[in-house]
């Protein structure tokens, strides 16, 4: 070896040693930090459902419990694939304890995927069979509902429309909007539509909707600030997003479609809770859990923006928020939309977003 | 439910059309942009701006989806006021055409500081030399550009990444691209191995195009002087392209600058109570997301040491290594879930260590672009005769490798540290419970149309990030001043 060589291979193992070391004191500096959380009563919890509304509810939990509750949230940006997708992928080793979702088809993916435990809460017996697992993998909760959201001052109150169906007609062309399909909540709700009118008239709905100028938004927020703004006249969205238009004082109505008698009524979507297999902190995550299937934390997201709908009964709300039973459901069971979401997205891809 | 076929559908083939013309003429629009600007940065009456001179950076520190936000809503209230007479202008802005003028606006700081950094150390003499023999467009033309062709090269392709890859503009306006169709494969249709098949075709792309480019553009390599020149490289003294290139940047600036920041300022509502209070209780957010940002882009640049000695000082590994970087950050992100979620790795999968680690694995191929570039105007006969001559080991480093590659290594970390500020996707994958990041917050804001929150965030975070980089370049404009 000559010398050149020799300070060469000197000056490479002096800069590999220091990179060496610098990774070393990194990781045992993550362990130590890692260690002292652990070792306090914890519960890791991801949640999908609008931060301002969830962390006030958690932060109650922790208060009253003493146990922490490190929160992982989701954005609308990231098109749902963050917190599913992380849980798909942690499978093998989980990370979260709970997972609060804001709606049912992703619950039941994840159930297939075999990241859920059963857990029935305390409280399951009080809450109808339709907003729940049978087999106890996942419990409903606060529902929203399918909504049409109205521009007041572009749709005169006697011709506001109150069926899905009258929105293929010439006054409406150009001007509806409806989230891409195969994100959020608007694939469930064709789903839903789906599995109750048969493929031929679902696809020629869809393709009367095309006709008459659909225009397609990036979300349900997107569909709601393009009606307030005047640009679209109606836009699908759910009871929460609409609620927040309203709450602020934007010139804007909620219709609740479909709701005559005979008609096939609005999809209801409930907020979803549900235990992680494998979970580090089962006893903290089965306690929390419980607390969120109670009527003060339905009232606590019924008296939020969200407005949103106690499943369970004798939940003190304000006005705003009707009960339950008095909204026309669509009668669907949520297998039944998961397992025809796939061809309904071929379907919505083929005539809505070519 | 596992895709029967693994060809590209016909729509799938169409908004992949979309973005390779959005990567195309956005990189090509910026790196035109980022060339004119580095025209004008060395000419005194620019250097008199002192600190204003920074302005051009602030573009890149305001996430590109604000940008679209501000000007969509501009034109809106134009039109609703009769100032412009029809929508036109709005639905320009939302398609392709105005996809292209928005990202260029956010991402033309990439090639200019790129192309700035490569000019501290272009031959002063060379260029003296050429003035001294031809006109100053021939010198400019013959000269001055050959040399600038690599920076300039590595300005556009990774633009180009950035607006193949790019998502929520195209969103927001409702023109599919391709990368929507990654998320659909993972979260519409759980079919992990087709999104991880799509996820590759913009990294196959891109190899293409930095294959063809670098075959096409870069010729021999041509080494600098590694004395970093002093200002005023180049002396523009016509007074009608001085006038030209002023115009032009003022219309830069107005479009990139002043308009976000005035909407933000003027929607963010700052003496609201509400929104005081929602920027204090966020001080600790703030807080995390700078030091995350400092830290991973402090590892950034440590891996592509390595990474650059082993792997990428080689135009096949160049080529490899960049081209990864166009894989959607949705799918990275996917993979070091994948990776690093190993029982064994639990302590620190569960650390906002491993989030650093992902943010530098991440923006590893860029920081390494920018040690190419730097390292490609130096003769490599110097650092042999530099280890012959010094003692070795602490005393070459201190002596003579870290005073000749400084430069760079500031330039990557600055640059990961304002995409690690910005980063949302791989921050909602791997981000550990009970963190969040500034950017996350603000997209949570935006969906419930709280824009007063939004935008006193987004400033806050403008604000913030500048500080660190304003340091750096204090430190450089304090050298340039000594030499």
């Amino acid at each position: 070896m000559t010398s050149k060589t020799g300070i060469a291979t000197l000056a490479c193992m002096n800069k590999g040693t220091v990179f060496v070391t610098l990774a070393v004191i990194f990781l045992v500096a993550s362990y130590f930090i890692s260690r002292t959380v652990r070792e306090n009563r914890t519960v890791v919890i991801y949640v999908s459902h609008d931060q301002d509304y969830s962390q006030p509810v958690l932060d109650a939990f922790e208060k009253e419990t003493g146990i922490t509750v490190k929160a992982v949230y989701d954005t609308e940006a990231s098109k749902t694939v963050g917190l599913t997708n992380r849980l798909i992928a942690e499978k093998g080793n989980p990370q979260a304890d709970v997972f609060w979702n804001n709606e049912v088809t992703r619950t039941i993916q994840l159930k297939r995927e075999g990241v859920l435990e059963p857990y029935i809460p305390q409280r399951s017996n009080r809450i109808d069979p339709i907003h729940k697992d049978a087999e106890g993998y996942w419990t409903g909760f606060a529902a929203r509902a399918r909504v049409l959201v109205v521009n007041k001052n572009l749709v005169a109150e006697p011709n506001v429309s109150q069926s899905l169906e009258s929105l293929t007609n010439i006054q409406f062309k150009n001007k509806v909007t409806i989230a891409d399909p195969r994100f959020g909540t608007t694939g469930p709700h064709l789903a839903a539509l789906y599995t109750i009118w048969g493929e031929e008239k679902f696809t020629t709905y869809l393709q009367h909707m095309k006709n008459n100028g659909i225009y397609i938004a990036q979300s349900n927020g997107n569909t709601r600030d393009m009606v307030v703004s005047g640009e679209m006249m109606v836009g699908f969205t759910d009871t929460d997003d609409a609620n927040d238009a309203i709450s602020e004082g934007k010139p804007v109505r909620m219709i609740y479609p479909d709701q005559d008698e005979g008609a096939i009524g609005t999809l209801i979507i409930p907020n979803t809770i549900m235990l992680i297999a494998g979970t580090k902190h089962k006893t903290e995550a089965m306690q929390l859990i419980d607390y969120i299937i109670s009527p003060e934390t339905e009232s606590k997201l019924a008296h939020g923006k969200s407005a949103q709908m106690p499943l369970l009964s004798d939940v003190d709300v304000p006005d705003n928020v009707p009960a339950i039973e008095t909204i026309r459901a669509m009668a669907v069971s949520w297998e039944d939309v998961y397992t025809n979401l796939p061809k309904v997205l071929d379907i919505a891809e083929s005539v809505l977003l070519q | 439910m596992i895709s029967n076929s693994l060809l590209l559908t016909g729509r799938e083939l169409t908004v992949l059309q979309h973005s390779f013309i959005i990567g195309i003429f956005g990189a090509f629009f910026a790196t035109i942009i980022a060339a004119i600007l580095t025209l004008l940065w060395h000419q005194p009456s620019y250097q008199r701006l002192g600190i204003l001179r920074y302005s051009v950076i602030i573009p890149l520190l305001i996430p590109p989806f604000l940008h679209a936000l501000t000007w969509d809503n501009l034109l809106i209230v134009l039109s609703q006021t009769g100032f412009l007479n029809s929508g036109t202008y709005v639905a320009s802005l939302r398609s392709m055409t105005g996809i292209i003028f928005l990202l260029s606006l956010a991402y033309f700081p990439l090639p200019l500081l790129i192309f700035l950094n490569t000019l501290r150390s272009l031959p002063r003499s060379s260029i003296d030399s050429g003035l001294l023999a031809t006109t100053p467009g021939s010198t400019l033309w013959h000269i001055a550009r050959p040399l600038l062709t690599p920076a300039g090269l590595t300005g556009f392709l990774l633009t180009f990444i950035f607006c193949f890859t790019t998502f929520d503009i195209p969103e927001y306006f409702s023109v599919p691209v391709f990368v929507t169709e990654v998320f659909a494969a993972f979260s519409a249709r759980y079919d992990t191995v087709r999104a991880l098949l799509l996820s590759g075709i913009p990294v196959v792309l891109t190899m293409v195009v930095m294959t063809i480019l670098i075959k096409r553009f870069v010729g021999r390599r041509v080494f600098f002087s590694p004395i970093i020149s002093p200002a005023y490289i180049f002396r523009i003294k016509s007074p009608i392209i001085n006038g030209v290139l002023w115009g032009f940047y003022m219309l830069v600036i107005i479009a990139s600058v002043i308009v976000p920041l005035t909407s933000f300022i003027i929607q963010g509502s700052f003496f609201s109570a509400s929104v005081r209070h929602a920027l204090f209780s966020s001080r600790e957010i703030i807080f995390n997301t700078v030091w995350v940002s400092v830290w991973g882009g402090f590892v950034s640049v440590m891996l592509s040491l390595m990474v650059y000695r082993w792997i990428y000082r080689w135009t096949a590994g160049r080529i490899i290594f960049l081209s990864l970087f166009a894989m959607p950050a949705i799918t990275f992100g996917i993979v070091c879930i994948m990776v690093f979620n190993q029982p064994f790795l639990s302590f620190f999968y569960a650390s906002t260590s491993m989030l650093i680690l992902a943010y530098a694995l991440r923006f590893v191929p860029i920081v390494c672009e920018t040690l190419y570039t730097y390292y490609l105007s130096i003769n490599p006969q110097l650092f042999d005769a530099a280890k012959l001559h010094s003692k070795g080991g602490l005393s070459y480093i201190k002596t003579f490798w870290w005073p000749l590659t400084k430069p760079a290594l500031i330039l990557g970390w600055m640059i990961g540290f304002w995409l690690i500020v910005s980063e949302l996707p791989i921050t909602l994958l791997i981000q550990p419970a009970g963190f969040q990041t500034v950017t996350s917050r603000i997209y949570i804001f935006l969906h419930y149309g709280s824009q007063e929150f939004t935008n006193a965030l987004t400033l806050s975070l403008v604000v913030l990030s500048l500080l660190p980089i304003l340091v750096v370049f204090a430190a450089f404009a304090y050298e340039d001043s000594k030499t």
